[in-house]
This record gives C-alpha cells, structure tokens and sequence, in this order.
C-alpha cells in the first residue's frame, strides 16, 4: 500500500513536472523576419529616442541597453524584444517602433513611439506548486492593470503550503495610484475555508481552530523615497479586519481577529548581469490585534525578510532570510511556518510544527548557474528553527539540487539533513 | 486566356472585387498573377514599411477538383518585404529553406515578384479534370512591435494578452477563387 502511493507520487511528479516544463519552455510558432531580410538592417543606428513618454521612467539598465545599440547595425530582432520590454515597463498599450533618417546616409535613428496605457489581463501573481509531503497548492490570480493608474486582481486559491493548514478560497482585491504613484490606496477581502491534516488536528485543542474565515483589509501604500529601476522604499498601514467561524462546537463559534497591520519595504536594484548586478529586497511587517479594534485576539506579529541576489554571467547566488516572532494569543494562521516549498524545504511542516509556532528564524542560500536556453541548474542549503517561546530553538538543516528556468518554473529533489534514514521530498511548481 | 469557365469572388465581404488573377503553367507549376489592378503595399501596410518595419506576407495557394469540398494541392510561400529607407526602394525576400532576395524595386515589382516567387506543382494531376484555385494573402501582424518582431516566447501571460486582442483587420487579408479550368487549357 505504501510503495503504491510512493509509486503514485513519482507518478504525479514526473506528469506535473513534465507539464510544466513543456509549458515553460514551448515556443509559440513564429513568423518572425530574420534580420536581413530586413533591408534597413545595413544601415547603423545613429540614435534611440524614445516620444510619448518620459524617457526617465524606464529603468536604468534599459536606457543603457538603448543606448549601447548606437553606432551598431540596426537589427529588427532587437528592437523588437527592446520595445516589448519599453512596453512592460511603461505599462503602455502600444510600443511601436520606428525607423527614420538620420543626419547622414547610411545611418539611421530609431524612434520608439509609445502610445497609451496599457490595460493589461495577466496572471502573474500566481503560482502552482507540488510538494511531495505536502500535496498541491494552486493561487490563481488575475490582475487587470491599466498602466499604474488601476490594479484590479481576482482569484481562487488552495494553498497547502504557507499556512498550518490547507486554506481555500476567493479573494479580490484593488488599488489604485494618486499623486504622481506615490500614494496607493487599495482594499483586498477574501473568503476561505479550512482543512487539517491529522497532525494538526490531533495537536490542537479545538478552540485553535476554524473552519473558515473573512478578510477585509484596506491600506494605504505610501512611497516617500523612489529612485532608478525600482529602487523603492514603501510603507503600507491599514487594518486587517477578520471574522472566523470556530471549529468548536460552543454557542460563541463567531471571533473577531482585527488588526492594525503596518508593512515597510524596501528594494534595489543595481548593475547589469555581465559585469554584476545585486538586488536587494528588504521587508519588515508588524500586525497588531488590539482590543481597540473589538478583537477577541490581542497579540503582535514581527516578521522580517530579506532577499540578497547577485548575478553575474551564467551564475547567481541569493541569500534569503526570515525571521518572525509572535507574542499574545492569535489565530492559528497568523503562527509561523517551516518545511514548505519555500522555507526549509525537504521537511515537512507538520513533522517540524503540526500547530506551527511561534518563532521563526531561517535562512536559504543558493547557486544557480545558467544553461543555454532559459534553464538554469540550482543547489542549496536551508537552515533554520521552528520553535515556541520558552522551549528550546532546535536548528534543522537541508541541502538540495535541481532545474528552475527563469519564466519561474522550479524542480528541486531536496534532503532533509538528520541521522537516520534520508527521506527526499520532490518540490516542483511554477509562478507565472 | 483559354478557359472555358470562370468565376471568382472575393472571399472577404465588403472587399472590392478586383480583376480576376490570370493563370498560367510554368513548367509542370501553376503560377498566378496578381489582379492587375491589385495594390495590397499600400494604406497602413505601405506606412508601417516606410516606418522600418519588415512585413511578412503570407501567400497560400490552394488547388482543389470539387469546387474545394476536398483540396488536392497547397503551398505556402512567406516573403519578407522591407522599404530601404535612403533608397526608397522595396526590398523582399522568400523565406524557406532556400531563399531568395531581390532589391531596388518599385512598388508594383515588389507585389508581381512575390506571385511570380510562389506555385503550386500539378505532377500528377489530370490535364482534362476541373480545377479551382484559391489564392489567399495576408499580412502577418507582428502587433506591439511595429513589426519588427514578436518576441518569439510564449508564457501564460503572454497568452492571455494575445487572446484579449482584436481580431486582426480585414485591411491585411485578400483572397480570391477561381474555376473551374482544365489544366491543359493554360497558357504555357
């Protein structure tokens, strides 16, 4: 029985990953010119310009990029990926470009002609992913943008992986930008229920549970420090207004978690691949339950992550932290967790923490180097503790390998590092 | 022309009705002739080549016994076509695994060069059966980039915004019908 849900899992495995991989690696069929059946690609580009919008709005390495094209052979392959990246990144409905004379023959200028905002179905929120303890998690998102003016997302969620338990559900959420995108107002609600695995359940006391809750969260994005290609510092306050239905069977089975929640953030991003470029990715995130708001919950929640990539060439290395902390009583969702796709893979969260717990602290270095194409090949090491305040911080260890690709699919085969016998889980999924 | 039957339609509703495409065998290969009076490089094709951009033109020939209940033969011929900029002169080229380029041409020799560049072979066909032939031609659209290229890779997102597009215009399509005719009453 057991070597046939083995045997089902490796079955699983190979389908999802393989499914993934097609998906991310298929080529749509193209009927793209080759450069020199384009008669103007003897010419040489004598300047890139942008009109319709501020040059200064695209990212630092991208107007290098433009720029490093003078003095070269023009060639409609590059500028053709060059103005789909312009479009992206002014979020314009149309980036056309242009081919006019220039100041002498032989040469050329290049005039990138952006039109409009861009409004914008996409899913790249979401994500997929199949760890072979854990089971499945899907959160698909759709966000309908228009430019930067309006974000408008919808979604439906099963996510066995970042809480204690299986949440799933609805969610919605939008924001919009004002005063030069410096203030984002914006609300996000979500409806969800929730399953258990037998670790937790048998763990718990039944007052721990839900069987499903309500969000509401309004916050306001302020950004009083913006610079070059998304160096960014934000802060997000606002309430999160929550309202769960116990699992206990008691005539009181309606609680109220309400929370002042407070996120402040920080991004940049410097130099390019070919001779170094770092990113740096900081948050920190303080949530309050306070009797102020009518909660039945008093408690505050700590939790910092940083994200330190650097990539040079075919080779990237990033180091990633979390730490988190939590004092008072609070729902089970809010306690943190381990042994998941992302943090301390190769464990499963329900061997490290059925109940999770209340502190946090780990760490994940990896190494990837790229292949030809879009793949790359990773190995890493996670480290980190699980534990409650009080009880002893045991630190627990991983090293893994595998395939990721840069559209963000990912296959590790990771171990969790203890004596006894070596029990590999399989983490594979995709953000899209 | 020596045929004994003839009709034509364009197949697009509301597109003029141009003059009928001539045919002739060439050697074992059916050649068609563009409608004389036929400019397809013009309007926003002609501005989007006077901007740079190198167009792809999709000329299908599709040869059929049935009035095209079944088809008998078909080939697709891709040509690149590009305006040089300081010459004002049209360049094109057909794309495949050998390919062909010409230059300096003028807008009427750019359009007859590529009928002239695409054929469907008839070994094996009947002299003294009815044939219809259908010559379709499109202009691919490259969209957001101008035409210069579409960024060949595909990912979900990129789907979901290629799907939520207007349908292409029928300004880039052109297609015509003609038949029956015997293939040993064609002009050699």
């Amino acid at each position: 029985m057991r070597s046939s849900s083995h045997f089902r899992r490796m079955v699983t495995a190979v389908f999802v990953t393989g499914f993934l991989i097609g998906v991310f690696s298929m080529r749509a069929f193209s009927w793209n010119a080759p450069d020199e059946a384009n008669v103007n690609s003897r010419y040489t580009v004598e300047s890139v310009e942008i009109s319709g919008a501020e040059e200064e709005k695209l990212s630092k390495s991208l107007r290098e990029e433009l720029r490093s094209y003078v003095g070269k052979p023009f060639s409609p392959e590059k500028f053709g990926k060059l103005s789909s990246r312009v479009r992206q990144e002014l979020k314009a409905r149309l980036v056309s470009p242009k081919l006019v004379k220039g100041s002498s023959p032989e040469n050329v200028r290049v005039v990138l002609d952006v039109l409009g905002q861009h409004v914008v179905l996409d899913t790249k929120s979401s994500r997929f992913a199949w760890h072979s303890k854990l089971g499945w998690t899907g959160d698909m998102v759709f966000s309908l943008h228009e430019g930067r003016r309006q974000l408008l997302t919808a979604g439906i969620f099963s996510d066995a992986d970042t809480l204690v338990e299986r949440s799933a559900g609805l969610k919605a959420g939008y924001r919009f930008s004002m005063l030069g995108d410096r203030v984002r107002p914006g609300i996000s609600l979500s409806t969800s229920h929730a399953q258990y695995d037998s670790r937790t359940l048998s763990a718990a006391g039944t007052n721990d549970l839900y069987r499903s809750v309500d969000s509401f969260q309004p916050t306001v994005v302020l950004v009083p420090f913006r610079g070059d290609d998304g160096h960014e510092l934000t802060l997000e306050s606002g309430v999160r207004l929550q309202r769960f239905v116990l699992e206990s069977p008691g005539p009181n089975r309606n609680v109220a978690s309400h929370a002042l929640v407070n996120t402040l953030r920080y991004q940049r991003v410097r130099g390019d691949v070919s001779t170094g470029r770092n990113v740096v990715k900081l948050s920190y995130g303080l949530a309050n339950g306070t009797n102020a708001l009518s909660s039945d919950y008093r408690f505050r929640r700590q939790e910092a992550r940083g994200e330190l990539v650097y990539q040079r060439g075919a080779s990237t290395l990033s180091f990633d932290l979390l730490a988190g902390g939590l004092d008072g009583r609070s729902p089970i969702r809010d306690r943190f967790t381990a042994g998941t796709t992302r943090v301390l893979r190769g464990w499963s969260k329900f061997e490290l923490a059925p109940l999770g717990a209340d502190r946090l602290m780990a760490t994940s270095t990896e190494y990837g180097h790229a292949l030809k194409k879009k793949f790359e090949l990773a190995a890493f090491l996670d480290s980190g503790a699980l534990w409650n305040r009080g009880s002893v911080a045991t630190v627990r260890n991983s090293v893994g390998a595998g395939l990721r690709s840069r559209d963000g699919f990912y296959l590790y085969v990771a171990f969790p590092l203890r004596e006894g016998r070596m029990e590999a889980s399989v983490v594979t999924g995709a953000t899209f | 022309m020596p045929v004994s039957r003839r009709s034509a339609l364009s197949i697009l509703g509301g597109a003029p009705l141009w003059a009928l495409p001539e045919l002739r065998h060439d050697d074992g290969v059916l050649r068609v002739s563009a409608p004389g009076n036929l400019h397809f490089i013009e309007g926003p094709v002609l501005k989007r080549l006077q901007d740079g951009a190198g167009l792809v033109f999709s000329l299908q020939l599709t040869l059929s016994t049935d009035q095209f209940r079944t088809v008998s033969r078909r080939q697709v011929e891709r040509f690149v076509v590009s305006f040089d900029l300081w010459e004002e002169k049209f360049a094109v080229t057909r794309l495949g695994l050998v390919k062909q380029q010409t230059s300096h041409l003028s807008r009427d020799a750019a359009e007859r060069w590529m009928f002239d560049h695409a054929g469907l072979s008839l070994h094996g066909l009947r002299g003294d059966s009815p044939n219809w032939v259908r010559t379709e031609l499109r202009v691919d659209d490259p969209r957001d980039s101008g035409g210069f290229i579409l960024d060949p890779s595909l990912t979900l997102a990129r789907l979901v915004d290629w799907f939520g597009r207007a349908p292409r215009g029928e300004a880039s399509r052109w297609a015509w019908e003609r038949g029956p005719f015997r293939l040993n009453e064609l002009e050699r």
